[in-house]
């Protein structure tokens, strides 16, 4: 029972989320202090979750997923009532008709300090909930209510072109050059959600126009799946607008923004410095994997990346450990909050690098780290390779008896 | 009535054969050629499994498919107009005719040759097993899981060695990995153990043996002893390599924990690994007071407590003679076929009447 409960938490924590937005003030601030104790604090004392349960009623992990859209928007609709001027769609009568609690009263001893936290918060959820989630049905290419529904969820982080280029771009090229989403030795956190989020976008855009031209449909058309999901996008700026005018329309925008730096971060620990010979497998290897239980629980077990990057097609239920894969330091929120602080990032990652090297690379890619470790302008790094040629010859010598 | 003729034409099972390979399997409704193909034991080129890589890509000659996703992401204008699909989101409306590159019907086995290797490194591995390595004056193809046979001038009889590293599938290999115990009383080890040095030669014949991998889905239990390591590293390295997905249990045992090696490569193995990949050491005279956190006693022994279906199992066993005669018995009596039971016994000079003998 446990092992299925512990995948009901999010939905809980967003549902809890969304109630606790009503109750105004600092409980705006809620969804973040939360996912702070959780994220930073619970998983640096939790441990390690190694287990590999087996489920007979998948149908109920698949319901956590799918219900957590719905939740991500009464959370949006929730924010976009307390930045209204007036009682958004009459929510706040109708709380107060059903619990005789006066939500009219608590929306307006809201100030900006709370509708700050109100929009960490919601962006926070927007990230942790709505890309992850958004992440595991997007996968499932063959199913297309799955589809669309990671595809409505990541539009909320104005983002719902990542189901194409993930899929058919990051998968294929991750830890080469030819990925945007995949972080270089010596790259800092802030240059890499820039570059990942632009060139992304134009990866996905380059892989729909082909699409369609092979296809022989018009690149400019409503089959065009970039252009419907900044469409989606459009949509949720739209209702914001409506909502609450143009301080609504640019909360939104933040906000987004905002959730979608998270999923950069993310993308930025989960390849950081690992290369691969274009063309040959992805292996365990290929990922930094993290199996801290509260990383794992919440995010739905993205953790276990080592897996999910070997065996694409994997529901997240069936992904393992793999203790024995490059393992991050941390887990997926300090990682996040170091790759934001590149000089401590740098301080932490740099050896963990160079392990990667000594006991995971292979000999065809020894070429590639080199190559690597010259571009990443960090002595670091380029000592490795300076000390490195005046060794060869000695360490040979030793190997020889 | 409309429904039980959709439901009965649905039902029916396709057949779909492989150009040029004899190969062919049935599809079951609602099944992709891919999974059929894995299903049937058909080493089908796959990765993703989403549409995604184009791994599985394939031609249609004859028939017709349906699939599941929109595959232009990942094939050509031309492929498409050649007739390609993707494996792993096709379902059969017919039956069908595939050519598929990179397929092959049979593995070949190397025939036997005989050459000259110079020897050309030379590491302990620990007290008394020795990593050398050679360099073949002509490379020598070899399935991993084969053994070669060395012979040094003027020490008579030849031993036999199995090949410690892959070899990319029945690639020619122009240097030869090989672990070598001191065999106490054995003229050739104590040579090679006390006063070869990088430059000797030896001669060199192979492949011998019938100890490779046997395609299966299948998990594997593997078991080594010793040097018996080397085989088993040697067939787990292409396996790993060609993307084998079996789940591997492999326990090794030695005597101490000085004893163990090449825990480096069972890490960087378990990493690449696509399936499940534990690998299970076993101490069978470790000093009860040394601070060793793993399992002490028999590998053989040991390995039966981590079998819950010995039955479904493939296993593959090398080492010591006694201990892969225990290990056989007990699998046996545990429910293995024989068929399944693979194994090389390391003979070495202390089971010989004469150590000069040929084993």
């Amino acid at each position: 029972m446990l092992k299925y409960l512990r995948f009901t938490w999010m939905p809980a924590l967003i549902a809890l989320g969304t109630v606790a937005q009503f109750m105004g003030g600092w409980w705006l601030w809620s969804g973040l202090a939360v996912g702070i104790v959780l994220g930073l604090v619970l998983d640096n004392i939790a441990g390690d979750d190694l287990s590999e349960p087996t489920y007979r009623y998948p149908w109920f992990l698949n319901l956590c997923l799918f219900m957590t859209l719905p939740l991500l928007w009464a959370a949006a609709v929730g924010y976009a009532w307390h930045l209204s001027s007036d009682d958004l769609l009459g929510i706040g009568t109708a709380i107060t008709a059903a619990t005789g609690y006066d939500a009219l009263a608590a929306k307006a001893a809201t100030g900006p300090l709370h509708l700050l936290g109100g929009a960490l918060s919601v962006g926070f959820v927007f990230a942790s909930a709505g890309t992850v989630i958004a992440h595991e049905l997007i996968h499932r290419t063959w199913s297309p209510v799955s589809l669309i529904t990671g595809r409505w969820m990541l539009a909320l982080t104005a983002d719902a072109s990542f189901a194409i280029e993930h899929v058919y771009g990051h998968h294929r090229n991750v830890a080469t050059r030819s990925d945007p989403a995949t972080a270089r030795r010596g790259e800092s956190g802030w240059h890499f959600v820039v570059r990942s989020t632009v060139m992304s976008y134009l990866g996905a855009w380059k892989l729909e126009r082909e699409r369609l031209l092979r296809r022989g449909h018009n690149v400019w058309s409503w089959r065009n799946r970039v252009l419907r999901g900044n469409a989606m996008t459009l949509l949720y700026l739209a209702f914001f607008y409506w909502a609450a005018g143009w301080i609504g329309a640019l909360a939104f925008i933040a906000i987004a923004l905002y959730g979608k730096a998270f999923l950069e971060f993310v993308n930025y620990m989960e390849h950081y410095g690992i290369v691969r010979v274009p063309g040959e497998p992805v292996e365990p290897r290929h990922s930094w994997n993290t199996n801290r239980r509260i990383s794992s629980i919440f995010l739905f077990n993205l953790t276990r990346h080592s897996n999910h990057h070997a065996e694409d097609d994997r529901p997240f239920w069936e992904l393992r450990p793999y203790p024995e894969a490059p393992t991050l330091p941390y887990g997926y929120l300090p990682m996040i909050v170091l790759g934001a602080l590149p000089p401590l990032w740098h301080r932490i990652m740099t050896p963990k690098v160079k392990e990667w090297d000594r006991l995971y690379a292979r000999e065809s890619e020894r070429a590639l780290i080199r190559e690597a470790n010259l571009a990443s302008g960090m002595p670091a790094f380029l000592e490795e390779e300076t000390a490195h040629s005046a060794s060869a010859p000695a360490r040979t010598a030793a190997g020889e008896h | 009535m409309l429904k039980r003729i959709l439901g009965l034409g649905r039902a029916q099972a396709r057949t779909v054969s492989i150009e040029s390979t004899g190969l062919s399997f049935p599809v079951g409704p609602g099944e992709t050629v891919l999974e059929a193909a894995l299903r049937a034991g058909i080493a089908f080129p796959n990765k993703c499994r989403s549409g995604a890589c184009g791994t599985c890509r394939c031609t249609l000659r004859e028939g017709r498919v349906r699939e599941k996703v929109d595959t232009s992401y990942v094939l050509g204008a031309d492929d498409l107009q050649r007739g390609q699909i993707l494996a792993c989101q096709s379902l059969a409306c017919t039956d069908l005719r595939l050519a598929v590159e990179g397929l092959q019907p049979q593995q070949r086995i190397p025939a036997p040759r005989a050459t000259e290797g110079e020897i050309i490194a030379m590491r302990p591995l620990t007290a008394d097993i020795l990593e050398i390595r050679l360099r073949l004056q002509s490379p020598m193809p070899y399935l991993a899981g084969q053994y070669a046979e060395l012979a040094r001038k003027g020490i008579p009889g030849a031993r036999q060695y199995s090949f410690a590293r892959g070899s990319g599938d029945g690639h020619a290999v122009s240097e030869p990995c090989f672990f070598v115990r001191h065999v106490p009383g054995g003229r050739f080890t104590a040579w090679l153990h006390h006063q070869a040095v990088v430059g000797d030669c030896l001669s060199v014949q192979g492949p011998y043996g019938d100890f490779w991998l046997r395609d299966a889905m299948r998990p594997m239990l593997c078991v080594a002893g010793g040097s018996g390591m080397a085989p088993l590293r040697a067939m787990l390295e292409d396996a790993a390599e060609r993307q084998v997905e079996r789940d591997v249990l492999f326990c090794f045992g030695a005597r101490t924990e000085a004893d163990l090696y090449c825990l480096d490569d069972m890490k960087l193995l378990a990493s690449r690994w696509r399936g499940r990949f534990r690998f299970l050491p076993v101490l069978s005279e470790e000093p009860a007071e040394s601070d060793w956190q793993g399992r002490r006693g028999m590998v053989t022994a040991e390995m039966m407590s981590e079998l819950k279906d010995p039955a479904g199992m493939d296993a593959y066993l090398c080492g010591p003679p006694p201990m892969v005669d225990d290990g056989i018995a007990r699998l046996k009596a545990a429910g293995m076929a024989e068929a399944r039971i693979r194994f090389d016994r390391f003979l070495d000079a202390s089971h010989q009447p004469s150590a000069q003998a040929v084993p």
